[in-house]
């Protein structure tokens, strides 16, 4: 089977089957020249433009191993599996699991999987193995038999790279780093430190069509955010109503204004819970819609749902309709809290684990699905909460300084907690102190510094924190015990 | 001579609606048929704050005598009974008959805190028993902003606990954050870090809070003081302390006067 293409006056085979392959025929050589090799061969125009669209709707398809997947035409996808194979129990298997998966669709399929997107590229077009795993950190014992095409070089480089006999990957490495960019341009460096992870290379995803959109064309340019908030309404019921005939919800919603010769200006909203409450859904959508300028001349306004979810329908209990009313509410107002403050201010806390007091959670948006069902970060919570350090009241001050203060101290003996601290211009007194509880820095991140805590009760009954820094001995107030 | 008056027997929901409308006079608030009192955990306090305990669906203040005196935490476990819609009473040191703390109730109402100036540490409050995932932390940008938060939070009838330093107010405008309690039905706790911060708010009820010296437990103690609370009586101040195991617990009045400070050299050499 042959798939010619056309260019200029000769024609050329495009992509050929493996029973062509075994007879010598390779994709590029003429028509003429392939039908001598395989004068039976069947033959058929090549479709690009089918190809293209066919990885596209396989791009799709592949999101089901991957959040972010990528397009490498004209034959490749790429997947950003971080994190992913936890899901599928292991690397092996999630490569597995989707190279068979492919396979089932009738495709021939070549995978690997490895730390770069070069590696993985390389072995997947250039290695032995149809199916190829690296293990992290191995991607230069994985590259360095396979040619230099691999790296995903252009014609020329590789004719020069050719002319040179380097017909290794290790063979160029070992020509020195510092002579290839004036021998071989800048590209060659770029895509041997992406095949080795010393360079970072973004995927830019493909993203899946909206599950749902409404839009309003205008004859005339709109300048005045007046009209468009009178549009917004009717786009919003569209809108709406396809999202209810699927029994879905919005979770995410981007909001367009196409300008007549400007890029579109988006806006999207996240919401807490799968909505489509047109009240709710408005207001955050006008507030969006308030902090974008027309004045350029709006000729369309869109609404895209980026991210759906179902929708239960409220079960006939009453007591269980009590409670779902209330985390509607609940997901409504935290909505309407981010719209206006944004989710760097309006977030819930995760614990995390850590040496330095002030490491030892996290901001987690609401909006994240973790809030929605009881996830990892619950989990890692709810270990955490077994630590007497965490678990005891009052070992740990309410009120923690955004950054410890230094304060004047008197201790008689280092190991001993101040007898007395001037804090905020006020002299204090200690009566008592318990401690010290020495918090050693994490090395790893550069805070070597080990403080000794103490918490100390002043003359009237308050307690603070403080501490003292084991090498340089300043003390420092740390919380309050408010 | 005059006749002989027959009293009518007044019906019952006469009585209601007289009593109702007496308590308004004297101060009542919201509609009494959906008035909740949320037990403190103290039976001290519950036995004497009118309805037995901190009432739901209103606004408390909550002064803070000085720094470390323990507002943040009595606002905290305030919220924390009203997440779990009240423990049952449960009397000083000693009484197990309360579910411990760790022992979570099935998931509650939320509880906001506002932390503007960004020193509020959710993993002490971990500690105390609040569980993160109810726990929604806001920072609001301006006074402006804050009173609105507090506002739209209060509304929410998911929402059983605010907990913020209030924005300057006028008087109308803590009257709305009073209705926003009532229709919301959760509690909003004011903290006033200076006793002279809080002006005329209309809160129904309002606490000083002081710290007091502990004792040989070591762990740390504030009294609370009821100054005004609508409704009833305020009760009598309480001397709190610390307890690793049940939280908070009232010291008995006897037992706080005995409680001598002990000389800082002693403690320390101990």
């Amino acid at each position: 089977m042959l798939l010619i293409e056309r260019t200029g006056n000769t024609q050329r085979v495009a992509a050929c089957s493996a029973e062509a392959v075994a007879r010598g025929v390779r994709p590029g050589v003429t028509l003429a020249h392939a039908q001598a090799l395989v004068p039976e061969a069947d033959t058929a125009p090549f479709d690009a433009a089918g190809d293209a669209a066919a990885l596209h709707a396989l791009a799709l398809w592949a999101m089901r191993f991957a959040p972010a997947v990528a397009l490498d035409p004209p034959d490749a996808l790429l997947l950003d599996v971080t994190g992913c194979a936890r899901l599928f129990g292991g690397d092996l298997r999630l490569l597995n699991q989707a190279a068979d998966a492919v396979e089932r669709l009738a495709f021939t399929v070549r995978a690997a999987l490895a730390d770069t997107v070069g590696a993985a590229w390389a072995l997947s077009h250039g290695g032995d193995e149809p199916r190829a795993l690296v293990p992290p950190g191995q991607c230069y014992a994985a590259l360095a038999h396979l040619p230099p095409w691999t790296l995903r070089l252009s014609p020329e480089i590789l004719d020069r790279l050719d002319a040179l006999g380097l017909q290794r990957i290790e063979s160029l490495l070992m020509l020195p780093r510092a002579t290839l960019p004036a021998r071989f341009g800048d590209k060659l460096l770029l895509r041997i430190d992406q095949a080795l992870g010393r360079a970072t290379e973004l995927l830019s995803p493909v993203r899946p069509p909206p599950q749902a959109a409404a839009r309003m064309n205008f004859e005339h340019a709109v300048t005045d955010r007046r009209t468009l908030e009178y549009a917004l309404a009717p786009v919003l019921v569209d809108f709406v109503a396809q999202l209810t005939r699927q029994g879905r919800g919005a979770r995410r919603i981007e909001l367009s204004l196409f300008r007549e010769r400007n890029v579109p200006l988006s806006r999207s909203i996240c919401l807490c819970a799968p909505n489509r409450a047109i009240g709710h859904l408005s207001g955050l959508l006008r507030a969006q819609l308030e902090r974008m300028d027309p004045a350029d001349g709006v000729v369309c306004l869109e609404l895209a749902a980026i991210e759906t979810g179902l929708i239960v329908a409220a079960q006939g209990d009453f007591f269980e309709d009590d409670r779902s009313v209330a985390a509607e509410a609940a997901a409504e107002l935290f909505d309407r809290l981010t719209a206006r403050c944004g989710s760097d201010r309006v977030f819930r806390p995760g614990l995390v684990e850590s040496h330095r007091p002030e490491k030892a959670w996290r901001a987690e948006a609401i909006s994240s699905p973790r809030s929605a069902r009881s996830g990892a970060g619950d989990r890692a919570s709810a270990a955490l909460l077994s630590d007497p350090r965490i678990s005891v009241p009052d070992l740990r001050p309410l009120r923690l300084l955004p950054r410890p203060v230094p304060i004047q101290a008197m201790a008689v003996v280092p190991d001993q907690p101040p007898m007395w601290f001037r804090y905020r211009g006020r002299e204090h007194r200690t009566r008592r102190g318990i401690g010290p509880e020495r918090l050693s820095g994490e090395w790893w991140t550069g805070e070597k510094e080990s403080r000794d805590y103490y918490r100390v009760e002043t003359e009237n009954g308050a307690w603070f924190w403080v501490f003292r820094e084991e090498t340089s001995g300043q003390w420092y107030l740390h919380g309050i015990h408010e | 001579m005059t006749p002989a008056v027959r009293r009518p027997i007044p019906s019952p929901a006469l009585l209601r609606t007289l009593e109702e409308n007496v308590r308004r006079i004297e101060g009542g608030f919201g509609r009494r048929d959906q008035r909740r009192h949320l037990p403190t955990g103290l039976a001290a306090l519950d036995a004497a704050l009118p309805g037995g305990g901190l009432a739901a669906g209103a606004i408390h203040e909550l002064l803070s005598e000085t720094d470390g005196a323990g507002s943040w935490t009595w606002a905290l476990w305030l919220a924390a009974r009203a997440a779990e819609g009240g423990l049952p009473a449960h009397a000083g040191r000693g009484a197990s008959s309360a579910p411990s703390r760790r022992e979570r109730s099935p998931p509650g109402g939320y509880l906001v805190w506002l932390d503007g100036p960004r020193e509020f540490y959710p993993p002490a409050a971990a500690a105390w028993g609040i569980d993160p995932a109810r726990l929604v932390i806001v920072r609001p940008a301006d006074a402006r902003e804050a009173y609105w938060i507090i506002d739209q939070t209060l509304r929410c009838p998911a929402v059983a606990a605010v907990i913020a330093a209030p924005p300057p107010m006028q008087r109308a405008e803590a009257r709305r954050l009073q209705l926003a309690a009532e229709a919301g039905g959760g509690v909003g706790l004011l903290l006033h870090a200076r006793p002279g911060q809080a002006g005329d708010s209309g809160a129904v009820s309002r606490w000083r809070i002081a710290p007091a010296p502990s004792a040989a437990t070591e762990t740390r103690r504030f009294r609370v003081t009821v100054e005004r609370c609508r409704g009833g009586a305020a009760p009598p101040p309480v001397l709190i302390e610390v307890d690793h195991v049940a939280g908070l617990v009232a010291v008995s009045a006897v037992l706080a006067d005995r409680t001598e400070p002990a000389a800082a050299a002693d403690v320390f050499a101990a």
